[in-house]
């Protein structure tokens, strides 16, 4: 579904990476796309830069699957935009995500560990 | 697609439209936060915006991906499935053919059926609030009548008394009227109505109006109402037929109005025309010609309404002893009246269609199954590429489902065009009121089949994917050396076993409808009826008025059909064998007034009817000439003398014939019957000769004791018709242009009406039996032809599967006979197995037809036996072709085959 945009010297998102950023980074706070986007990049040091063409998509989905809400709502810049939000589902997944997600870094790390 | 996938269609259509413009004020938003902080870091506006714009990237991309989450998964999920369902399905053009058309067989013939269940069954009369409509009838066991038509005088008086009727209407039984105007006369049916029947059933006029009250009054009762098909026929359907003039044996009647097309209320009444109340009013108590409608009070149920009038039929019972005793209500609802007799005989189709629609169902879930081993490895290798087992089944059912839609479509279809066949042949003895057509309860009904039957026949290969063993079809769909696979095998073998079953029970079923009809054929009615012609004929009251205007004309009539080339006797007579007959209560000399009356079949007849019918004579002496010309007169001067004195005591007494049942009934005692009496009100009937019997009213009962008397004793009864009967020797019907000129010639004014000969006479009395066997023998047929086409299948699927076998037992010096006979012994062993399942599903089916069979028995062995053996033969013959197949395989080829 995802439209994946060309290789553009960044580091490429693992499958279902991406979802689980978002979750996240929504754990700090209800927040709309761009914002989303901005902080995802900020966080990694510059090193995941997230592509709207799978922003989108990608919030809309986790919004389907009942783990985001979003609504429309004016920021303190009095620009509207809609900002999306953590459900108790969306909360229960990332834990979800996190614990699976460090045990693949652990599993990974083994065996990449360099030869004794 | 269900109909809460409809609505989830419906609304994502309404809420796509929304969600679109939210995504684009979405990307609007992110487009704008972005330029405001480059702004904000010092860019000028435009550098900003395209700066922004540029980070964004393709902005249709982004939506059109977006928009792909937003698409409900199943719904392309069943798309998807549709579309391969409708592939596979074009890929395979002879198995969708056969697939679909046995199930448009199967559903169409539901359909059909269906829609006959639910015009006359379901479907409510089209009367207003027929619920509250009861039909009224008087019972009075005791003295031989357990169910009689209404005496006015008792109607009325239950009218007047009862607290649980709002209204009631009175009618009378059908009588026959010359009518004239332009062109030949002609003898139409009219019914007589008190004035508030179509008020009472709420049924409007389709032009003009319908009787106002008090024009059921003598003098004001000359108006009458025309049917739709009256109208039609005589008037041409025009308008400006209300307020002419109508000549009903001479009188003048206005036309006022004309009913619906729908409306025929009494069956087959043509015409309809006010009673007089008045004169009904004064009516004997004893005299019982009418029916009535009642409509009940809101919320008063029907046994209130018996309790209601039973207690004023007590009362009268008190008040007129005579007449009256043990007298009481008979009341049903309309609907049940009218759909009564209908409804088990149509219930019992709707069961056999539906064992057909069975038949079908195997036979496409075997073709399914032989199919289902050819994608064996489609579904392994789907399966090994990661679909679930739930997804599979679901993408089979889908395709099953498919299937059976379209099986439905063309099911309807032929549906359509049976019951325009139905509602052409006015003969079937269905009541319709409504009229029998495809409506939406019938479409909803063909769509829900259509579902069940999809799911229930997808299910077989559908059981059959196991995922787990999907590795193992992947290889082994290689290898075929071996027998097919076991499980799948015996499935197949028990759905033909079922279809076998199944069609033997219909078969057993029409087998003994036909073997009733056949008996009912061959069972003696107590007349010759080759070469007899028999004719309608009534007499207007107004030229014909006293009974020797009467007697002489019918003595005429007749003098001059004898002379007529080719006949040889003609009779009139009063009742035709099994034509119903009318009931008269008589009592012996000698019996006192307490003792119950015996109730007789009475029938008047002229001199020459026991020898037209050839009704043998078995003592004493049939009528002669001068017997028609003394009761004639004797019954001249009896009425002369009752309407001088209404309290007369005086009687008369003229000879009659007795059937030999009569004789043995009433005299059991006596050797001879002959010079017996027997008293009935005023006039003695003293027997003069015994006669065979003839069966009245059903030639499925014994016949009633039956009294023949002279026809002068009813000529008063004007309205009654009169039957002519003439034995010809040549071909009967080759009678009645003479016959028509010899009446025209007396009187142009009359016709004769009710033209058969006496075969269809009894023809018709057997209608019913003979439609049933029928439409049975048919659903019995389809059924047997579908199992036959389903065993062969089997057969032909085995032969193929074991073609390697086959073709090594001949390499190993096995005769070609011997392999034959393999295959059709495998053919024989599922017939049996398929006759021993069938054998009592068979008999159960028998015992819900046991009230319309006739000289069989339900367990009938002999028709057991045939119908078996026909399936024996069908089954043989539909192995025969594989086994022939089987017989002629060449070892060689067999062998280098795989």
């Amino acid at each position: 579904m995802a439209r994946k945009e060309p290789y553009q010297n960044r580091i490429e998102f693992l499958q279902g990476t991406l979802e689980m950023l978002i979750l996240r980074t929504l754990q700090w706070g209800p927040q709309h796309g761009h914002g989303i986007g901005q902080a995802i990049r900020l966080h990694s040091g510059d090193l995941l830069q997230v592509e709207t063409g799978s922003l989108y998509p990608a919030l809309h989905r986790l919004q389907k699957q009942g783990w985001l809400e979003s609504e429309w709502k004016v920021s303190e810049n009095k620009q509207r935009a809609k900002y999306y939000r953590l459900t108790a589902a969306g909360k229960k997944q990332l834990l979800a995500e996190q614990s699976k997600w460090e045990l693949f870094v652990k599993a990974i790390a083994g065996v990449m560990k360099p030869a004794p | 697609m269900s109909l809460a996938q409809w609505k989830d269609r419906l609304k994502w259509t309404f809420l796509r439209k929304r969600a679109e413009d939210d995504l684009d004020d979405e990307i609007r938003a992110h487009l704008a936060i972005g330029e405001r902080q480059r702004t904000e870091a010092g860019q000028s506006p435009d550098s900003a915006r395209t700066g922004a714009r540029k980070d964004l990237g393709n902005e249709l991309l982004i939506k059109e991906a977006t928009r792909g989450v937003w698409t409900w998964r199943w719904l392309e999920d069943l798309a998807r499935d549709l579309g391969y369902g409708a592939r596979v399905l074009r890929k395979n053009p002879g198995f969708a053919a056969v697939a679909i058309l046995t199930l448009a067989l199967g559903i169409g013939c539901n359909t059909a059926m269906f829609s006959v269940i639910n015009a006359v069954l379901l479907r409510p009369l089209p009367f207003r609030e027929p619920d509250r409509l009861i039909y009224m009838l008087e019972s009075q066991p005791a003295a031989g009548y357990p169910v009689n038509v209404l005496n006015p005088q008792d109607y009325l008086d239950w009218k007047a008394q009862n607290h649980s009727l709002e209204d009631a209407a009175l009618w009378d039984g059908t009588q026959n009227y010359n009518a004239s105007g332009a062109g030949s006369p002609e003898t139409v049916r009219v019914t007589h109505t008190e004035a508030n029947f179509f008020s009472v059933l709420g049924v409007q006029p389709l032009h003009g109006r319908a009787f106002a009250s008090g024009e059921d009054t003598s003098g004001n009762n000359s108006v009458v109402m025309l049917s739709y098909s009256f109208w039609q026929q005589h008037y041409g359907g025009r308008e400006d037929a209300i307020g002419t003039k109508l000549l009903l044996d001479a009188q003048p009647f206005t036309v006022i109005g004309v009913m619906p097309a729908w409306f025929q209320f009494p069956a087959r009444a043509q015409l309809w025309t006010p009673l007089d109340m008045v004169k009904e009013r004064h009516e004997e108590r004893d005299n019982h010609s009418f029916h009535a409608v009642g409509k009940m009070r809101p919320g008063v149920t029907l046994e209130q309404t018996r309790a209601d009038l039973d207690t004023i039929s007590a009362r009268l019972a008190e008040q007129y002893p005579k007449t009256n005793s043990g007298e009481t209500s008979l009341l049903q609802s309309l609907q049940e009246r009218l759909t009564g007799e209908s409804r088990t005989q149509l219930l019992v189709l709707m069961a056999a269609v539906a064992l057909v629609l069975l038949v079908a169902c195997a036979n496409v879930a075997n073709l399914l199954l032989s199919r289902a081993t050819g994608r064996q490895r489609e579904m392994a290798l789907r399966a090994a590429l990661g679909a679930r087992r739930l997804r599979l089944v679901r993408q089979l059912l889908t395709e099953s489902v498919l299937l059976s839609s379209l099986g439905a479509a063309l099911g309807v279809l032929l549906a359509g065009g049976c019951i325009s066949v139905v509602r052409q042949s006015a003969a079937l003895p269905i009541p319709r009121q409504t009229p029998i057509q495809i409506d939406w309860v019938v479409l909803a009904f063909a769509g829900s089949i259509s579902i069940v039957v999809g799911l229930l026949f997808g299910m077989a290969p559908a059981l059959q994917i196991q995922v787990r063993h999907l590795a193992n079809e992947l290889k082994a769909a290689v290898q075929s050396l071996s027998a097919p696979g076991g499980g799948r095998s015996r499935l197949r073998d028990a759905l033909v076993v079922g279809e076998m079953a199944l069609s033997l029970s219909l078969l057993m079923g029409a087998g003994l409808l036909l073997r009733s009809f056949i008996n009912m054929r061959s069972t003696d009615v107590g007349v010759v009826r080759d070469n007899v012609t028999t004719l309608a004929l009534v007499l207007p009251m107004t030229d014909y008025m006293t009974i020797s205007a009467r007697q002489n004309f019918y003595q005429h009539l007749l003098d001059r059909i004898r002379s007529e080339p080719g006949v040889q006797d003609a009779a009139i007579s009063l009742e035709l064998p099994l034509e119903g007959s009318r009931g008269e209560a008589v009592k012996l000399t000698g019996e006192p007034a307490s003792q119950p009356t015996h109730a007789i079949s009475w029938n008047v007849v002229t001199e020459d009817y026991f020898q037209v019918m050839r009704i043998p004579l078995l003592a004493g002496r049939t009528f002669t000439a001068r017997d028609m010309e003394r009761t004639g007169e004797g019954m001249v001067r009896l009425r002369a003398a009752q309407e001088s004195n209404p309290n007369s005591t005086g009687t008369f007494t003229y000879p009659i014939v007795v059937n030999q049942k009569l004789a043995r009934t009433l005299f059991p005692e006596e050797q001879n019957a002959l010079g017996k009496l027997i008293i009935m009100g005023n006039q003695i009937g003293e027997v003069v000769g015994v006669v065979g019997d003839v069966k009245q009213e059903d030639i499925r009962q014994p016949a009633q004791p039956e009294a023949f008397g002279p026809l002068p004793a009813e000529l008063m009864n004007h309205w009654y018709p009169a039957a002519v009967s003439i034995r010809s020797s040549t071909a009967p019907g080759s009678v009645v242009a003479d016959a028509r000129h010899s009446l025209a010639q007396l009187d142009p004014s009359l016709s004769f009406f009710n033209i058969r000969t006496m075969e269809e006479v009894i023809a018709g009395s057997m209608e019913d039996t003979s439609l049933q066997t029928a439409v049975l023998g048919a659903f019995a047929g389809m059924a047997l032809l579908l199992a036959a086409v389903g065993l062969y299948g089997v057969m032909a699927y085995a032969v193929a599967q074991r073609t390697r076998e086959i073709g090594i037992r001949m390499a190993l010096g096995a005769h070609p006979r011997a392999v034959m006979a393999m295959i059709l012994g495998r053919g024989g062993r599922l017939t049996l197995a398929g006759v021993a399942v069938g054998a009592p599903a068979a008999f159960g089916l028998a015992r819900l037809l046991s009230k319309m069979l006739f000289g069989v028995s339900v367990a009938d062995p002999l028709t057991f036996t045939a119908v078996a053996s026909l399936l024996a033969v069908v089954a043989m013959a539909a192995c025969y072709i594989p086994a022939r197949r089987a017989m002629r395989v060449d070892p060689m080829v067999a062998l280098r085959y795989e």
